[in-house]
């Protein structure tokens, strides 16, 4: 290498040093296994998707969409919100606990290693058959967490509408206006538990090792 | 590369920075680069397993995190209202600064293999597989951007300091 090449190779690596990396996301710096991410990364739009359309549906509103869009600050990925969602709110079911176990498209693994004062503050359930989605929500030191269960082979995203939320992001949020709609960052801990596939968003609700311990009682074969 | 789960949770995290770092140069936005290093990086975890030898890894994953890159930059570009920048952003000394910004006016196609061969200490080969293209091609562009960043650097500073 010559005295152009190592000119060019300082230059660049210079630059390339000069960023400022953001510490990695949660789920890479634990232990983690190559096998438990698999099937990741589209689910987690979908059940984003749905938790908004289910906010939607309970008639939370405008205001607290807001709220929990700006909450929610950890990303995984863009989804698209469609503004026409606003005109065809998705209705949802109230359900109990039991009601909710018996539901048939999937076998339902109940909520499990939650913190010990988080309370249910409601179970719905949109859609039926293979688009049947249950959403526990939890009160937890006066936030919010919840966890959405899909049927794990189900291969059609379930008939939600989306809401336009008109955040106020924090400056890390990625918020993007365009003339196709409004992107939103969002993150949830998606995974396979038996026939159910289940994300859990919980924003800053709950702490790392919080997540990893209701994944971890909630998995199984 | 099928080892203990803290292994590759360590791996993960120097793949973060690897990722992060060629997604903001490639993309000169920070934001767009966080997502392509999330994107890598569960990529790279998904096929982990295929990968044959461990020292192929750098050049394996350098190439998933700029497919990941290039799709992204399409993808911004594709929505007017959306500034894709083209200056990465960074500070850097003034010799620095006026090097960078001969490789970035260098076509995407001499730039990437600029990056991969300077930046990602790359072989020609590896950069050959990583960006899917004969191992002759990249080594006539890499030879081509030599070329023409020799002839940019000359234009805005002069023969003598441009080296041998």
């Amino acid at each position: 290498m010559n005295a152009f090449d190592l000119r060019i190779r300082e230059a660049l690596r210079h630059s390339l040093a000069a960023y400022e990396v953001p510490p990695p996301p949660n789920f890479l710096s634990r232990p983690i296994s190559s096998r438990r991410v698999q099937k990741k990364r589209w689910l987690i739009a979908v059940a984003a998707a749905i938790l908004l359309g289910w906010v939607a549906s309970v008639s939370v509103g405008r205001t607290a969409l807001a709220q929990l869009a700006n909450a929610i600050t950890q990303v995984v990925k863009f989804f698209q919100i469609d503004a026409r969602g606003l005109l065809h709110p998705v209705a949802s079911q109230s359900l109990s606990l039991a009601e909710a176990l018996q539901t048939e498209a999937f076998h339902v693994v109940a909520p499990a290693g939650l913190p010990p004062n988080a309370t249910v503050e409601s179970i719905q359930r949109l859609g039926t058959g293979t688009a049947t989605t249950l959403i526990f929500a939890f009160d937890y030191r006066g936030r919010q967490f919840s966890i959405v269960e899909t049927p794990a082979n189900s291969q059609s995203t379930p008939n939600v509408g989306y809401l336009v939320a008109q955040p106020v992001p924090r400056p890390s949020d990625r918020v993007l206006q365009s003339n196709h709609g409004t992107y939103f960052r969002f993150q949830a801990t998606v995974w396979i538990s038996g026939s159910a596939r289940i994300a859990l968003f919980a924003a800053d609700a709950l702490a790392p090792d919080e997540v990893w311990h209701i994944e971890r009682a909630m998995t199984r074969s | 590369m099928r080892g203990e789960a803290p292994a590759i949770s360590k791996l993960m995290v120097r793949s973060w920075d690897m990722a992060f770092r060629l997604g903001a140069r490639v993309l000169g936005d920070r934001s767009a680069a966080q997502d392509v290093a999330q994107a890598a990086c569960e990529r790279a975890l998904r096929s982990l397993k295929l990968l044959r030898s461990a020292k192929a890894y750098d050049a394996w994953f350098y190439a998933i995190v700029l497919r990941i890159a290039l799709r992204e930059r399409a993808a911004l570009a594709r929505h007017a209202a959306l500034e894709v920048r083209e200056r990465p952003v960074f500070v850097d000394p003034t010799d620095s600064i006026v090097v960078n910004e001969a490789i970035d006016r260098l076509q995407p196609e001499l730039k990437y293999v600029v990056i991969l061969f300077y930046g990602c200490d790359l072989r020609t080969s590896d950069i050959a597989r990583c960006l899917n293209l004969p191992h002759g091609t990249v080594r006539y562009r890499l030879h081509e951007a030599r070329k023409l960043l020799r002839e940019m650097l000359e234009s805005t500073v002069g023969k003598e300091s441009i080296g041998a």
